[in-house]
């Protein structure tokens, strides 16, 4: 055992309670009952010379604290420790902007002639700056000063920054709200173990809040930390100098004693009284008896009076962790080009890549919200552009999401200046997968979700995932899904042979065709007598010609026809029908097909290709096979009705078009190859 | 016979790193827990690692199948020696009909189902899903890409390659090319991260694109469609497939090894989905086969104006094993 250990016993962890020191935090309060009693007579026996001179008097000096009470604060046995940020308001703002660290910054707070600094930095303070002076009074001691408001932004993540560099030491983690922003408690019971190596839980603990020293210095945040068995002693041991401070557990008061009473921040009147009594120390407070304190200062007196004598029965509250991440910036000036943005976005978005590193998490979903500046109008005042952006994989690639933001940026811009911007992070666990030695390699997880993050911002959305096929019968339908390929079977399955299909290339969108058909001339635009009669009359001589065996192969036909039916693949519409001029017309069988002019400069236009052609499909017919029926939702009002033929033209090239039927126009949606 | 790579693993390698082996390793490094699970030092882990590397490649390659990715079409893995090998770039150039599109997606059938991942970029979104189902490609190891300009579609293929996809396929789709071929120092760019990141690349291109980045080049030399039916003026006939020939343009490596002089071209067919059937016992499409052969017959036509008799008769042969 290290010679550095206090003499009192100190439980390791607040569930290690010795038997002993139980039994002594029964007892007390049976102590104290008569004695507290006993003070209280006291206290009204004096009560009355108070009232009638109304002005408070210094009450006489009691005994020094019961030894009672500390043994009473022994009992619990958990250390807190408080990180303070001093001068809060200005080392958030230098974080997000680190280049003004040695320069004379301040930071003020109010508008115009109201203006005042709240902090500034030591080339400023070594000028004669000082918290307080107006904005004009502080860049009259110094012409250069940089001034910058307080940024509420800031503040809030540097804040977060805080409590996520505690949760990253300790399980549990208080945050005091938005009145203390720069203080946050954790409780380090039994961490002092993770240090065995520093000699004695002291040491230990004192190694425990360098390492918090250094990793919130590494996030651009200087703290100074206080260790303690209560929070007001850990809070006030962090406003010390030579951090980490580490009081031992028991001796807040002997801690506190010698330190200047405004340490404990009293209220401007009790701490107007006390200065009247001559009371200048912690101790000196301490020193007074409680009763007296109490009848002539109220209630926060006789709370001071407790603090000061090292007692704070309040718990740390441990808070929730934060499902979103938070960085952002206030701007001085409004910034309209995306690139001085951007490059503003980038240091953002780094901590932020930063801070999901440190909790081993990736991005999932970003959402930027952009503070725009107020031209005076009401519309526009306050405005704000959100805008989200969802990404195919977790991801924490700085890189990639500075791309997404670009990309989206010029799709969708703000439209005004921006005086202000918010980057949140959705978190989600990166994706996980075991390796294989004999089986395939599976892709690494983390590469994968990088390179599909970096795939989206260099195709844009909608153009990355894993091919899926939703319900319907139109060719060109698809679905993208995120891609999570299932693990590799364990064993390579053998090589089969391969099913030597033919593909179509489905053309998205069709293409629009212009057909010469076997009705004569070219195919109206509308579905109209012509038609009908062209193909009656085709109908009629092929029945006179082929007789018997054509009706054969409408038989065969028809067979085919229910069959698909099952499959679900195209329907022939032909079948041998009594009255087949009036009930079934039939559909008028391409027999040259050409592209339609206009159709190439709308491609154009909408491909925004000016210099690429369009594809050509143009000839003549030497074999065309069908129609096939297809009909999709023929309840709704943009319902699907085609006529597919499989056509040869005279070069050789295999095509599947198909007539409208409700307009009559002819497309071409997919090539054989 | 030689054994599997599997064999060889389980037997010669990992039973001599026994758990006495395991155990030593750690007492070495001094790193040995007291109890529990035994610790291994990272020296003595890539001890291990290292050896079973070195193992594998002892193998010789023709043992290492898995390294060579088929494309499913014998006549076609036969020009390329058994598939594409990781590590190299092949392109397929065939003009509109050519069969280019059914190969690739066939290459992709193959590396899925035998549990690879694979990728497609496919810069004229051009695949139908349900097709790519039918065509046996495990769409869950499908990545599909969508570029729309052959610049990001290069750049796309190259970020695959080089997240480890061990089956890259870039289709350039249909002549006019959005973006054109690309430069040819992207194109050696993305044959260097095929070779660095050891995944094999296949270049589906309507004409010569890669320049000299590519190991080989097949060219289809005219497909033609195959037509079941009489042919006659106004009878029907129905699409049965399509036949084309294969050429090998150039050969680098250990293709201009293997192959012979004289074998430099083959034959191949593939068949509409419709018309083909599912399973051994046959089903709606067995039934329609045999449908579309009595339609066939009863025209007494040539059963396929595109093909020839002989063909026709080899065709049946294979599709019912006679």
């Amino acid at each position: 055992m290290p010679a550095s250990r206090p003499p009192s016993p100190v439980p390791p962890g607040p569930g290690t309670q010795g038997p002993g020191e139980r039994q002594s935090g029964k007892q007390s309060p049976a102590e104290q009952g008569p004695e507290d009693d006993r003070r209280r007579e006291k206290g009204r026996r004096e009560k009355r010379p108070v009232r009638q001179k109304r002005i408070p008097r210094r009450p006489q000096p009691a005994r020094p604290p019961k030894p009672q009470r500390k043994r009473r604060h022994a009992r619990g046995g958990s250390r807190i420790a408080c990180i303070v940020v001093p001068l809060f308001p200005l080392a958030a703002r230098l974080r997000c902007e680190p280049e003004l660290l040695r320069e004379g910054v301040a930071i003020f707070e109010g508008d115009g002639a109201a203006a005042r600094v709240v902090a500034a930095t030591r080339p400023a303070r070594a000028a004669g700056v000082k918290p307080g002076m107006t904005l004009t009074q502080a860049r009259a001691r110094l012409p250069k000063l940089i001034a910058r408001a307080r940024d509420a932004v800031c503040e809030r993540t540097a804040h977060e920054v805080l409590l996520e560099v505690a949760d990253a030491v300790s399980p549990r983690v208080e945050d005091p709200g938005s009145e203390q922003w720069g203080t946050a408690y954790l409780d380090t019971s039994g961490l002092e173990r993770l240090y065995r190596d520093a000699g004695g839980p002291r040491a230990a603990e004192r190694a425990l809040g360098e390492e918090l020293v250094r990793r919130l210095t590494a996030e651009g945040l200087p703290a100074r930390i206080g260790i303690a068995a209560s929070k007001l002693a850990a809070r006030v041991a962090a406003g010390l100098p030579d951090s980490p401070v580490v009081v031992e557990d028991g001796e807040e008061a002997e801690f506190l004693a010698p330190l200047p009473l405004h340490r404990l921040s009293p209220d401007a009147e009790i701490a107007a009284t006390l200065g009247r009594w001559g009371i200048t120390s912690i101790g000196e407070l301490a020193r007074l008896p409680e009763n007296e304190v109490a009848s002539r200062l109220g209630d926060a007196g006789r709370r001071l009076h407790e603090i000061a004598r090292g007692l704070d029965p309040r718990p740390l509250i441990a808070r929730p962790p934060s499902p979103v991440f938070r960085e952002g910036l206030t701007l001085e000036w409004p910034v309209i080009n995306l690139e001085p943005f951007l490059f503003l976005a980038r240091n953002a978005l780094d901590r932020l890549c930063r801070r999901l590193e440190q909790r081993g998490l990736g991005c999932k979903r970003i959402e930027m919200s952009l503070h725009l500046e107020s031209d005076g109008s009401l519309a526009q005042r306050n405005g704000y552009h959100q805008r989200s952006i969802e990404l195919p994989s977790p991801t924490r690639d700085e890189k990639t999401l500075l791309t997404l933001l670009r990309l989206d940026l010029e799709a969708h811009p703000p439209g005004a200046p921006v005086v202000g911007f918010q980057l949140a992070a959705h978190p989600d666990a990166p994706k996980l997968a075991q390796l294989s030695l004999l089986g395939p390699a599976s892709l690494s997880p983390d590469r994968l979700a990088e390179t599909l993050a970096r795939l989206f911002a260099l195709l844009g959305p909608g153009r990355v995932g894993s091919p899926r096929s939703p319900s319907g019968h139109r060719p060109e339908r698809f679905q993208l899904v995120e891609y999570t390929p299932p693990p590799p079977p364990k064993v390579r399955p053998p090589i089969e042979p391969g099913r030597g299909l033919l593909a179509v290339r489905v053309l998205r969108p069709p293409v629009e065709l212009e057909v010469l058909t076997d009705g004569g001339g070219r195919e109206p635009a509308g579905a109209g007598r012509s038609e009908a009669v062209g193909a009656g009359e085709v109908r009629e001589g092929y029945e006179a010609r082929e007789g018997r065996e054509a009706l054969e192969g409408r038989e065969a036909l028809e067979g085919i026809a229910s069959l698909d039916r099952q499959a679900g693949i195209f329907r022939c519409r032909e079948r041998p029908s009594p009255r087949p001029r009036e009930l079934a017309p039939a559909v008028p069988e391409p027999k040259g097909v050409v592209v339609v002019p206009e159709r190439k400069e709308s491609a154009r236009r909408e491909t925004g290709t000016t210099a690429e052609k369009a594809l050509r499909i143009q000839g003549s017919v030497r074999v065309a096979s069908g129609p096939w029926e297809l009909e999709e939702r023929w309840w709704a009002e943009d319902r699907t009705e085609r006529d597919y033929w499989d056509v040869e033209l005279d070069d050789g090239a295999l095509y599947r078009i198909y007539r409208d039927r409700r307009t009559g126009r002819w497309f071409a949606d997919g090539v054989y190859d | 016979m030689a054994p599997s790579i599997q064999h060889l693993v389980s037997l010669h390698d990992l039973e001599p790193y026994g758990d006495e082996d395991l155990e030593g390793a750690g007492e070495r490094t001094g790193e040995r827990a007291a109890s529990g699970p035994i610790a291994v030092s990272e020296p003595a882990l890539e001890d291990l690692v290292f050896s079973a590397r070195r193992l594998i490649s002892s193998v010789p390659p023709a043992e290492r199948a898995e390294e060579r990715f088929a494309t499913g079409i014998e006549t076609v893995d036969r020009l390329l020696d058994g598939g594409i090998e990781r590590g190299e770039t092949i392109e397929i150039v065939g003009r509109r009909t050519s069969g280019r599109f059914s190969l690739v997606l066939s290459a992709l059938a193959a590396a899925t189902r035998r549990g690879e991942a694979a990728a497609l970029v496919d810069l004229g979104d051009h695949l139908d899903p349900e097709a790519a189902g039918r065509a046996g490609i495990v769409v869950e190891r499908l990545l599909w890409l969508r570029p729309q300009h052959s610049r990001t579609a290069l750049g796309g293929a190259e970020l695959l390659l080089a997240a480890g996809f061990p089956l890259v396929v870039l289709d350039l789709g249909q002549p006019p090319v959005p973006g054109g071929r690309g430069v040819e120092a992207s194109w050696l760019r993305l044959q260097r991260a095929a070779v660095t990141h050891r995944g094999a690349l296949l270049v589906s291109t309507p004409y010569r694109a890669s320049g000299t980045a590519a190991q080989a080049v097949l060219e289809v030399d005219g497909g033609r469609g195959g037509w079941l039916g009489h042919g006659a003026e106004r009878s029907p006939q129905l699409l049965g497939g399509l036949a084309g020939h294969l050429v090998l343009r150039k050969a680098r490596g250990r293709l201009s090894r293997s192959a012979a002089a004289d074998d430099r071209d083959a034959e191949f067919e593939l068949r509409v989905p419709e018309t083909v059937s599912r399973g051994p016992e046959g089903g709606p499409h067995e039934a329609l086969e045999t449908t579309i052969r009595r339609f066939v017959s009863s025209h007494r036509g040539p059963g396929w104006s595109g093909w020839s008799r002989e063909k026709e008769r080899s065709w049946k042969r294979t599709r019912h094993g006679g």
